[in-house]
């Protein structure tokens, strides 16, 4: 899986000039690290529905950008809370990174 | 495709600021206004607050998610009307299922293709102008009361016993009027009166249900249930004589044909409801008390009063409007004579 689809991305360079489709990145990066911070608490707290609507919303933007493995890595964690169950093992380390290497891979795309 | 004329007010519902920016940025290209809100609850407090021509809502939203905001806009009488467009997550069929199920317009799956959106959102829109159309024009051939009943309960042929107030009113020397004057002054007249009677039943919370020629006939009580009709239908006369007559002294002023009129009105069973066909049906009320009520109108020439009102709905006035007894009179069509009263106007009757 690639960090970015080309393809999801060329359409929105395609819809989208390039200031609005900065203002989206933007918004896109800036929530990452307060979706995963979230997503953390949520844990903490045992709140399996924050938790869930966490992992759908980074599911969500994820898929908006084609950020195929983070895409992928939200959905698991949604679908799991969405059983009701909160035992995701360790799959927010993986989750964090890839999120990480998308930010960097859309602010390189989009400068 | 037709083509909608832009701009039209959109209030997109969605939680997730990335997907709110992008599809305002999508719609906007098209020229409409695009207005938002984080969740259902904030959106249904701006839904009644300002007019909106379509919804676009997510299904996730903490709060008050897709679902709810949807179900709570389709039992709104003053929402229902608007389409939705429901959008969710491409993984959630049965969401979209759902949607579709509780009635929403029409959905997109995310991430939202931008030709689908514009494509959708402009047939829902079509859709929506045809439904104003319709719900314009039930209001207009419809009288107020039975237009509301109509676009809350949908329209089923049946009728129910209830007890209300009919009241004729017409206009007198009326086929005088007509032999005497061209038709244009003899429309423009009827179109003033015709006015004049439609806004003052309605401000009083009657239903001017039938125009013939010059009488229009109108009940309280029905399909808008109020206990107070037979007050109600005798106010509204009294209201009723006062307009005509000021519109009178401005014809007069004008040189233009007079107007006068005569109101009977009467309190009784009768059966509501719609009759007719599917196709072409009325509001009605059926039963003697109407018949009385036009017997009573005609009656007026006869005593020379101006409102002319039987016992039982002086039974249900009290003492605050003032009243002449006439009198019993056996009516046409009746096995018993009616007790009849005028509404005491300066001028009329015995002090």
């Amino acid at each position: 899986m690639s960090v970015i689809d080309a393809v999801v991305l060329g359409r929105l360079q395609q819809e989208h000039d390039a200031e609005v489709l900065g203002a989206v990145i933007d918004l896109f990066v800036e929530d990452v690290p307060v979706l995963l911070t979230a997503l953390d608490a949520a844990l903490a707290a045992g709140d399996v529905e924050a938790f869930r609507r966490h992992a759908h919303t980074m599911k969500s933007n994820a898929d908006t950008f084609g950020a195929t493995t983070l895409a992928a890595l939200a959905r698991e964690l949604e679908e799991i809370a969405r059983t009701g169950s909160l035992r995701v093992d360790d799959r927010l380390a993986p989750l964090g990174a890839a999120s990480r290497e998308a930010v960097e891979a859309l602010q390189r795309l989009h400068p | 495709m037709n083509y909608i004329a832009p701009p039209h007010k959109l209030l997109l519902v969605d939680d997730n600021r990335v997907n709110r920016l992008l599809i305002a940025k999508t719609l906007q290209q098209l020229g409409h206004r695009i207005e938002t809100a984080d969740n259902g609850r904030e959106a249904l407090a701006r839904l009644r607050r300002e007019p909106f021509d379509l919804i676009l809502a997510d299904v996730e939203m903490p709060e008050m998610n897709g679902y709810e905001l949807l179900d709570a806009c389709l039992r709104d009488p003053e929402l229902r009307h608007i389409p939705i467009i429901m959008t969710s997550a491409v993984d959630a069929v049965d969401s979209i299922i759902r949607c579709i199920e509780l009635g929403a317009e029409d959905y997109l799956t995310k991430p939202v293709n931008p030709v689908l959106l514009r494509a959708r959102v402009n047939a829902s829109l079509e859709k929506k102008k045809l439904r104003d159309e319709h719900r314009r024009l039930i209001r207009t051939f419809a009288d107020r009361g039975v237009a509301a009943q109509l676009m809350r309960e949908g329209f089923a042929l049946g009728g129910e016993y209830a007890v209300i107030t009919a009241m004729c009113c017409d206009i007198r020397n009326f086929t005088t009027l007509t032999e005497l004057h061209g038709p244009a002054a003899v429309i423009e007249l009827v179109n003033g009166y015709y006015r004049i009677v439609i806004e003052t039943v309605e401000s009083y919370g009657g239903n001017a249900n039938q125009m013939m020629g010059d009488g229009v006939m109108s009940f309280f009580g029905a399909p808008v249930h109020h206990p107070d009709h037979a007050r109600r239908a005798v106010e509204c006369a009294i209201e009723l004589v006062r307009q005509t007559e000021a519109y009178d002294r401005e014809q007069e002023r004008k040189g233009k044909l007079r107007l006068s009129i005569g109101v009977g009105i009467a309190t009784g069973q009768v059966i509501a409801g719609y009759a007719g066909t599917e196709t072409r049906a009325t509001y009605l009320c059926i039963g003697d008390t109407v018949n009385l009520s036009a017997r009573l109108e005609s009656h007026t020439k006869e005593v020379g009063r101006t409102i002319v009102l039987d016992d039982a709905t002086r039974a249900m006035l009290g003492d605050s409007i003032e009243l002449e007894p006439l009198g019993e009179h056996l009516f046409k069509g009746k096995t018993k004579p009616v007790a009849v009263f005028a509404v005491r106007r300066p001028g009329e009757g015995k002090a």
